[in-house]
């Protein structure tokens, strides 16, 4: 087959800038990377077959920057744009300048993009395509009065959302009537601060939700099918942290509604591309919609092993005018995925962000076992994206192999230098919860509280032996035997980092 | 020689001392001689083995002690040598002083003390933003803020102090339990 383009810029950066870059790589597509000042020695830039400079460090003068994108892909001579995940991708604007520039958009249309990236617009959608949504005020909340008796309608605890918000910001949980004047206007000030839009609804908050979202794809002749369910509950923050395909709450019969749910929905905005519907599920086996992402998701992999596909190629194909290979009734996950995100980040100290270089690295691989990442010994981590450094995927032929492999996967990996929540994940990876799969959005914060950790006493006694091993080679390499004659004069004390300081190590 | 070391893990405080052999080290610890095979494999990773027992260590230095990696998981161990120990107890190079510092570089967003003003512990001294993300950084001993290096805007490393908190004055002379 002929390839779709003959040369496709990547408007990213990162774990997911080397992943599409592989993709363009294995279909005999010429590449394009862009760079801001901090990203010089990037991976995705020695990945590519050429690489611009598109501007400083911080995003919005860089990869938030359309005319530099712009410019770097016409200088480069590419036919087509792919966004990968955050920055640009879910801009409409920049999809349509990107068509009028004549290049082809990896990705959803521009109206599509638009309509989904508005909440309101995006619920009224879905509830005209039969698509169940959380139960809640029909648009915006006027006034308190509304808002008072929506609430009693649909009977508390209630939730208030920004209309323009996202990513867990702008939401207010109401538990009780008295309490939802105060919170009303407490979450408009948010808003108007935020978005600058006060605009707010108010939904039914679900109790123990799971976050399962359904991969779709669609081509140019308005065929859509779904790749089945993510399971994303386990979050921080409203940041997703294990993902897992498929999800043991789902069964066939729900895997069908919720398929044929995001697939009525994408055909209501005549969707092309990769995207996402992302629902939140009861125990019951309720769902509702919750948002659609149009654009490729980051625990993409986890459907790409379950049901044997390459996601970004057949992007590629589609944005092509390519039609979709398979029919729905193909599309069968086989086995089981799980996903954890590698954050440099301090799960122990309040996960604050850990910068640095990355002095030794090791991977884990053997069977079954895949790494996205955007990282490599002697890799500065820089202090001004995201810190996902990128994800470790393992796959098995059912959930218990595949949680296995990801510890053993996650014992092997080895990040030095920089501190990452990879034992966080082990931690976690290991508790019953997740054993039998009994979690929901809010189990991270309820059960870890900046302390729990793998307690091994040999391991423990093993750290206690290493820190002194540490700590004696570091004065040997700092006073060798010959400055030591002095012994504890203050020569040596002076000598010693961090010593007067008074910083102990 | 052996070298002697103070490690002070979980509350707990350990007297270790170490010397070379000739495939490693021989550790005295909780009154046991521990012989460890040692190899420095590369990149400050070292792999251990300690009465047959395997082990792959590496040991990152920052602001409150050290990271020490077992093997897929992080241990935190503060190691202090004889001499170090011998200043902590009496008053010297500490002498109940405390630095914040920048543990990450970023931008100082908010500095949230005065000078004078008495911090306690887990209160939140500065803000610094880094990875877009706001960092509350909070006093681990407390005290009085005896002087403030950093203002909103400035652009600071790792490592770069921020606040400088000193003891709290002793109570007065002359009280009533005096």
């Amino acid at each position: 087959m002929k390839p779709p383009f003959q040369k496709v810029l990547v408007a990213n950066r990162g774990e997911i800038a080397v992943r599409v870059l592989r993709a363009l790589r294995e279909e005999g597509i010429a590449s394009v990377a862009v760079f801001s000042e901090a990203d010089r020695d990037a991976l995705h830039v020695r990945f590519a077959d050429q690489a611009y400079g598109i501007g400083p460090a911080p995003s919005s003068e860089s990869y938030l920057r359309h005319e530099a994108i712009l410019m770097a892909a016409r200088r480069a001579g590419a036919d087509a744009v792919h966004p990968g995940y955050g920055f640009l991708s879910e801009n409409a604007a920049f999809a349509r300048a990107c068509e009028e520039a004549g290049l082809v958009w990896i990705g959803p249309g521009p109206e599509a993009i638009r309509a989904m990236g508005n909440k309101l617009e995006a619920r009224a959608l879905a509830r005209q395509a039969g698509v169940p949504v959380v139960p809640g005020s029909p648009g915006p909340v006027a006034d308190a009065a509304t808002a008072r008796k929506v609430a009693a309608e649909i009977g508390y605890p209630v939730m208030l959302k920004a209309a323009a918000g996202g990513g867990g910001k702008g939401m207010r949980v109401v538990w009780e009537a008295k309490d939802l004047d105060s919170a009303l206007s407490l979450t408009r000030g948010e808003a108007a601060g935020a978005f600058s839009d006060d605009t707010v609804y108010l939904e039914k908050y679900i109790e123990h939700p799971r976050h399962i979202e359904i991969q779709i794809m669609g081509d140019d002749a308005g065929n859509v099918v779904h790749l089945g369910e993510r399971e994303c509950s386990l979050q921080r923050r409203h940041q997703k942290v294990v993902e897992e395909a498929p999800s043991v709450w789902m069964t066939p019969e729900r895997r069908a509604a919720m398929g044929k749910a995001a697939v009525a929905l994408a055909k209501a905005v005549g969707y092309r591309n990769a995207g996402t519907v992302e629902f939140i599920a009861e125990p019951s086996g309720s769902f509702y919609f919750l948002e659609m992402n149009t654009r490729l998701q980051v625990e993409h992999p986890v459907t790409e092993l379950v049901y044997g596909v390459d996601l970004v190629r057949e992007q590629l194909r589609v944005a092509g005018g390519g039609l979709l290979p398979w029919k729905q009734e193909d599309l069968r996950p086989v086995g089981w995925a799980i996903e954890c995100r590698i954050y440099a980040e301090d799960p122990y100290n309040r996960f604050l962000p850990s910068l640095g270089v990355i002095r030794a690295l090791r991977l884990g691989s053997g069977p079954g076992v895949r790494n996205d990442m955007g990282i490599y010994q002697g890799y500065e981590v820089p202090r001004h994206y995201d810190p996902m450094l990128g994800k470790l995927i393992a796959f098995g032929e059912d959930r218990e192999t595949a949680r296995r492999r990801m510890l053993r996967a996650l014992r092997e990996m080895l990040v030095e230098g920089i501190r990452t929540n990879i034992s966080f994940h082990r931690w976690m990876l290991a508790r019953e919860e997740f054993i039998h799969g009994t979690f929901d959005t809010r189990f991270i914060e309820q059960v870890f509280h900046g302390t729990e950790r793998r307690e091994d006493p040999q391991r423990a006694r093993a750290a206690v032996i290493a820190a002194v091993i540490g700590a004696y080679e570091d004065d040997q390499r700092f006073h060798p035997p010959a400055d030591r004659n002095g012994g504890a004069s203050g020569w040596r004390l002076l000598g010693r980092p961090g010593a007067l300081a008074g910083k102990p190590r | 020689m052996a070298s002697r070391y103070i490690v002070h893990k979980d509350g707990e405080t350990l007297t270790v001392s170490i010397s070379r052999t000739e495939t490693g080290y021989r550790l005295e610890m909780d009154g046991e001689t521990v012989p460890v095979d040692c190899r420095a494999v590369g990149g400050g990773v070292r792999s251990l083995i300690i009465d047959g027992d395997s082990y792959e260590t590496a040991t990152m230095t920052g602001r409150e002690g050290m990271d020490v990696y077992v093997s897929g998981d992080v241990f935190h161990v503060r190691v202090t040598d004889e001499l170090w120990a011998r200043a902590e107890t009496t008053g010297g190079a500490a002498g109940g002083r405390e630095q914040v510092v920048s543990p990450m570089p970023g931008a100082v967003v908010r500095i949230e003390v005065e000078p004078g003003q008495v911090v306690a512990p887990g209160d939140t001294v500065a803000v610094v933003e880094a990875m877009k993300m706001q960092n509350d950084l909070a006093a681990v001993t407390g005290g009085r803020v005896e002087s403030i290096h950093a203002k909103p805007g400035d652009v600071v490393e790792q490592g770069t102090v921020l606040v400088v908190l000193g003891p709290e004055p002793a109570p007065e002379a002359g009280g009533p339990d005096a």
